[in-house]
């Protein structure tokens, strides 16, 4: 479903939220109170109907179960309970008279739920999973032609009353919010014509189970408390949850589904319920497990269970809720799994469970066993569907998903120490600001808000898997410590370029910063083509002299920090809430969003273009960079099973490829033919020439009067015929970098210019100041600024 | 800066440097990366049960608690004075000796120590002793022999055991512990104010000078730390704990004591291994300890590898026939260590050294 960016930003103060510890909510009025009451004595008898019950005796007087499904068909009502009674001579059986489930589907699962359970007196035996703590994917598909009838479960009275006031309460509370500021929050609907989870499953789809046992109940912390006898210890069944999504195909609509229920290790049966104020499944499911002994068993589990859930009196309104909530807006849904036997022993796999939890370097068999499901069934007794399982499902156990992602994360948190590298060294390289003015910004821009994202979204990561925490922690320091010397080196770039600032692209192209007026002065300068008009010193604003007291350094570095951060923030939560689209828009997101970050040598192809310089990088830089970021997709799109779950997609990889390649070549072919080789050069302009000749009419135009001064006071010694023989006068200029004379030979008139004269022991910058060729390059190695009036100087 | 070494940072000792380096990375890596149980040595269940042999290989190369990796990394720092006094490859030969004494040893005396305990307790069990042979059972079990902690435990205490006896004790000092020498020294109160008697620099030096010269072993050669710390009664002070008599070694004393007993039993173990293969260096008798010489490549792999780096493409340039510089004898640095000397503060203060912390925070500051 596709989310707009307020809803994902409350999903993630809402996840930031939910992860600290809450304080409970307290009941707000008496009636509230009076309904936790009521729940509280509706537990406790249920409670006692599960204690009180046995295999033959039925379910009871169960919220929920009051009706088998014959009685159903037959429209009897719940209160007419009991319609059934049952004796040692007449026993409650596993049949639609009696059981909620009908017929069709109990026959089924009679022939294949728990009907294999493994050999205990053979010691060789292959066993099944003992611990089933994993996820597990499949498809699903409907049973269309044995539709059973739908039952209605009617919720109680009081809770009825205290759902409307629930669901009031939250409508208000929204439409104030709404009224408030309507552009921010969605508009509240009355949520009457809502359907509920469940009842929009398509004819097929995909189904993904995440199992979490609670493990055996001696060892769980609190269910052990309830063990006081040694027949209350089970050893051949544990409670779990289990947390199933149900999506079609095209992953429009997705149902989530908590059950509750238990496994049984030695058949490899698994059977889940879910439970509410309408339905409670886990009450009833010791009868629905096909047996007495299996009956037995999860009677003593789930009595325990619920007796330590009732002794937990702290969240008592969240629970009602919950009960509440789920009985309104989902349907009830019970599932049987059966999973497939692995070819190992117990001992086995008791061994791998343990080396995987706490490695002490045990040998064990190199390939684990995998959570498969054989069979499944589920069915919805109030929204009257089945699914039914058509191939196995497989899926890992989760500690050796953790495995794969630790070796992963290994991998990946070399890719970041090699890329460290490559920029500590790079960055090492390129010192002067010659080199620094042909780096392109948003070429570092682009590397850094990857690294930036990447370390948002590997800390968010860290902050939900706890067992992977110090390697995602590790990977994020270094990330950053990346970021904050790309972010160092890319603030040096900036205040290197500086100068650009105010000036156009087509300027820098030219490598001078003197052509606006050169239509102003064309009738005054025949020989435009010869020497671009001077113009006025001062003609561009001096850039740094912008303001004293605010660096260039921090301005750069702050707004790079602040604009870096939230827009890596803002991706982030974009990312987040992508993974959760529906396949379509993922794939478009995907391209969309791979191709954009992975741009980032067409901002140096252009930069090389415009300061006509072949290469600003190492190669080792460029290529080491471009792999590196090209492997973590390699990994998702080409690992059929990854553990990011991203399924095989050949072409995302092959189009970032080529995309990356191609910008490679450009570079490539760059250094070979040129920067500029893809511009024909009558477009070009021509470069600024610092060894212009000058004639006394330039002279008059734009350079400092005491030039002039100095030629006419010389004038007098100089003997004219001298001048008139070559031409040409020479003008004593002194060097304001070495404070010693430099002569410039001045033409008398515009005709004799371009005359051959060695002009190439003193440079004139674009601002007409006047400078030994020596002392102007050096000077030009550190800053291409002018030494006198600090406008900006195109590069030689 | 205070100056805890002889020695002014890792100046001319490159294998210190690249030690503390490497423990410091691969303990930090071996905790990151959850690698901690390759680098357990234990009999049983490891060797006896799955035949990993090759943890007597590994368990020396990790620490893997923080404790002990601080102690590790403070004594190596320590250790950089027997760097300059054997040479820095003659350094890097008797570690490499060390590790592998040290391995095997420490294995063996585990495992046939672990036999033998296992077998007294079954011979006193057979012995039909009322009260002990109900407690022992004459089942195989496990003894405190079975595990050590890992790291170069041994490897440190057999060079412990090497400082004691090459590097001279330089200063004696004394504390005063108890106030009442006041009366009886009224001479030296002055000195006592500060609770800090030093003893005079040429004392000192003759000490120093005439107990090395006997060549008997005295308290410097004497390794047992609790006997070069423990207080000596002098003539002056007549209560028993009135002063101490500490040399500058003190500190390393105190450190591998700290070491010794971090982990109770299971350090002991490699300690005392390391300390017997550092008597038999000390005396000559450890089999190839004049002889082996680790090989050149090693040698430079370990002390200076970026240096092995450009040396290792040099050559290869060289394979290749394309331009190689011309190989320059590396000239050991000149450094003043003398604690005393201000050569070089003096030059550091014109230009101040910006860390990198430092130099990220101007980034910020406005």
């Amino acid at each position: 479903m596709a989310m707009d960016r307020q809803s994902l930003m409350i999903i993630i103060i809402m996840i930031i939220f939910f992860s600290f510890p809450s304080g409970y909510e307290q009941p707000h009025s008496d009636k509230d109170k009076e309904v936790i009451l009521y729940f509280q004595h509706f537990m406790t008898y249920s409670r006692q109907v599960l204690a009180n019950s046995s295999y033959i005796s039925g379910y009871g007087n169960l919220t929920g179960f009051r009706l088998s499904y014959e009685d159903n068909l037959k429209g009897h009502n719940a209160l007419e309970w009991p319609l059934h009674q049952y004796s040692e001579k007449h026993p409650w059986v596993e049949q639609e008279k009696y059981s909620l489930l009908p017929n069709s589907i109990s026959d089924d699962l009679k022939s294949w739920w728990g009907k294999d359970p493994v050999d205990t007196s053979d010691p060789a035996a292959p066993a099944y999973l003992l611990n089933v703590t994993g996820s597990c994917y499949g498809d699903y598909s409907m049973l269309t032609k044995t539709r059973p009838k739908l039952y209605f479960f009617e919720l109680e009275k009081p809770f009825v009353e205290y759902y409307e006031r629930y669901s009031q309460s939250k409508y208000d509370e929204q439409r104030e919010r709404y009224e408030n500021d309507p552009e921010n929050n969605p508009e509240p609907k009355k949520d009457d014509d809502k359907k509920k989870v469940g009842e929009e499953i398509t004819q097929e789809g995909t189904i993904l189970l995440s199992i979490r046992s609670l493990g055996y109940n001696f060892e769980n912390q609190d269910l052990s408390k309830l063990i006081e006898r040694p027949e209350d210890e089970v050893h051949d069944a544990v409670l779990v949850r289990v947390l199933l999504e149900i999506k079609d195909h095209p992953e429009i609509q997705q149902s989530e589904f908590e059950t509750l229920g238990i496994y049984y290790q030695t058949t490899g049966s698994l059977i889940t319920t879910t439970v509410s104020a309408k339905f409670l499944g886990i009450h009833g499911l010791p009868h629905m497990t096909f047996s007495e002994q299996n009956f037995n068993t999860a009677k003593l589990l789930v009595s325990q269970l619920l007796n330590s859930s009732a002794t937990d009196s702290r969240n008592k309104l969240e629970k009602l809720n919950m009960y509440i909530a789920r009985s309104q807006e989902q349907c009830e849904l019970i599932s049987f799994f059966q999973l497939d036997k692995t070819k190992f022993l117990k001992q086995e796999i008791l061994d791998i469970d343990e080396e995987l939890q706490n490695p002490i370097g045990r040998p064990i068999p190199g390939d684990f066993p995998k959570v498969v499901i054989k069979n499944a069934l589920m069915y919805s007794p109030d929204c009257g569907f089945v699914l039914n399982s058509n191939k196995p499902a497989e899926g890992d156990l989760s500690i050796i998903t953790n495995k794969e992602r630790r070796s992963m994360f290994t991998k990946f948190l070399l890719i970041v120490l090699i890329q460290l590298y490559l920029y500590v060294a790079e960055i090492r390289l390129l010192r002067t600001p010659g080199q620094l003015s042909n780096v392109s910004s948003t070429t570092l821009l682009l590397l850094a808000y990857q690294d930036a994202l990447m370390s948002l979204i590997v800390l968010l990561y860290a902050n939900i898997t706890e067992e992977l925490y110090l390697i995602l922690a590790c990977i994020t320091v270094n990330l950053v410590v990346g970021d904050l010397i790309m972010v160092r080196f890319l603030v040096k770039v900036m205040c290197t370029q500086a100068n650009e600032r105010g000036i156009s692209w087509w300027e820098l192209m030219r490598g001078g910063s003197r052509n606006t007026e050169t239509t102003n002065t064309e009738e005054a300068q025949p020989q435009e083509d010869t020497l671009p008009a001077p113009v006025t010193a001062n003609q561009e604003p001096a850039i740094p002299a912008t303001g004293p007291g605010v660096s260039d350094d921090a301005r750069f570095t702050n707004g790079i920090i602040a604009t870096g951060l939230s827009a890596s923030i803002v991706s982030m939560f974009l990312v987040a809430g992508a993974t959760t689209w529906r396949k379509s828009y993922r794939k478009i997101f995907e391209y969309f969003a791979f191709l954009l970050i992975n741009s980032y040598w067409f901002p140096q192809f252009i930069r090389n273009t415009i300061k006509n310089r072949r290469k600003a990088f190492l190669w080792r830089f460029i290529l080491g960079t471009s792999l590196l970021r090209l492997m973590p997709l390699f990994y998702i799109c080409l690992t059929p099973d990854n553990t990011l779950r991203h399924g095989y997609d050949p072409v995302l990889f092959g189009v970032v490829t080529l995309w990356v390649s191609l910008q490679l070549f450009l570079l490539y072919v760059q250094t070979q033919l040129g920067a500029r080789f893809w511009i024909n050069e009558l477009w070009l302009p021509k470069a600024y020439d610092y060894h212009p000749h000058l004639s006394i009419t330039d002279l008059e135009n734009g350079f400092a009067s005491d030039i002039l001064a100095g030629i006419k006071s010389r004038a007098g010694d100089v003997t004219s015929e001298e001048t008139q023989a070559s031409g040409y006068m020479l003008c004593p200029v002194d060097c304001a970098i070495c404070m010693t004379e430099v002569t410039i030979p001045v033409a008398a008139s515009e005709q004799k210019k371009d005359k051959k004269v060695g002009n190439t022991h003193y440079m004139i910058t674009p601002c007409h100041h006047i400078f030994h060729t020596e002392c102007l390059e050096d000077w030009m190695k550190y800053k291409l600024q002018c030494p006198v009036c600090r406008t900006s100087l195109p590069p030689v | 800066m205070a100056q805890i070494t002889p020695i002014r940072g890792f100046s001319n000792t490159p294998v210190s440097r690249s030690v503390c380096v490497l423990t410091t990375v691969i303990s930090i890596a071996v905790a990151v990366l959850q690698y901690k149980h390759y680098f357990i040595l234990a009999i049983d269940p490891f060797i006896v049960e799955y035949g990993q042999y090759w943890r007597v290989a590994t368990y020396q190369f990790s620490v893997i608690n923080e404790s002990d990796f601080l102690l590790t990394v403070l004594l190596w720092f320590q250790f950089k004075t027997l760097e300059r006094f054997f040479g820095s490859r003659k350094y890097l030969s008797v570690i490499s000796l060390f590790l592998l004494y040290n391995g095997v040893l420490c294995f063996v005396v585990m495992s046939l120590g672990q036999l033998l305990v296992n077998f007294m307790m079954y011979f006193v069990s057979k012995l039909n002793l009322p009260l002990i042979s109900l407690a022992l059972s004459a089942k195989y079990q496990v003894t405190f022999l079975n595990r050590a902690i890992p790291g170069p435990l041994g490897v440190i205490s057999s060079l412990y055991i090497c400082y004691g006896k090459y590097i001279p004790v330089s200063y004696y000092f004394k504390i005063q512990l108890s106030a009442e020498n006041r009366e009886v020294e009224s001479e030296n109160s002055d000195h006592q104010e500060n609770g800090v008697t030093l003893l005079a620099a040429e004392a000192a030096a003759a000490a120093a000078a005439s107990r090395h010269d006997n060549g008997a072993s005295s308290a410097l050669s004497n390794p047992s730390p609790v006997s070069s710390v423990s207080p000596e009664p002098t003539p002056s002070a007549p209560g028993l704990f009135s002063e101490l008599n500490l040399t500058n070694h003190f500190q390393i004393h105190a450190i591998y004591t700290l070491l010794l007993i971090n982990n109770g039993i299971h350090s002991i173990i490699p300690c005392v291994v390391g300390i017997i293969v550092g008597k038999l260096f000390i005396s000559d008798l450890l089999v190839g300890s004049n002889r082996w010489s680790i090989p050149l490549p090693i040698y430079y792999l370990i002390s200076s590898p970026s240096k092995a780096w450009s040396r290792y493409t040099g050559l290869l340039q060289l394979r290749l026939g394309g331009y190689h510089p011309v190989r320059t004898e590396e000239e050991p640095e000149e450094v003043n260590d003398d604690v005393r000397s201000t050569e070089g503060a003096g030059i550091r203060a014109e230009t101040p050294v910006r860390p990198l912390g430092s130099q990220f925070l101007d980034t910020f500051r406005t």
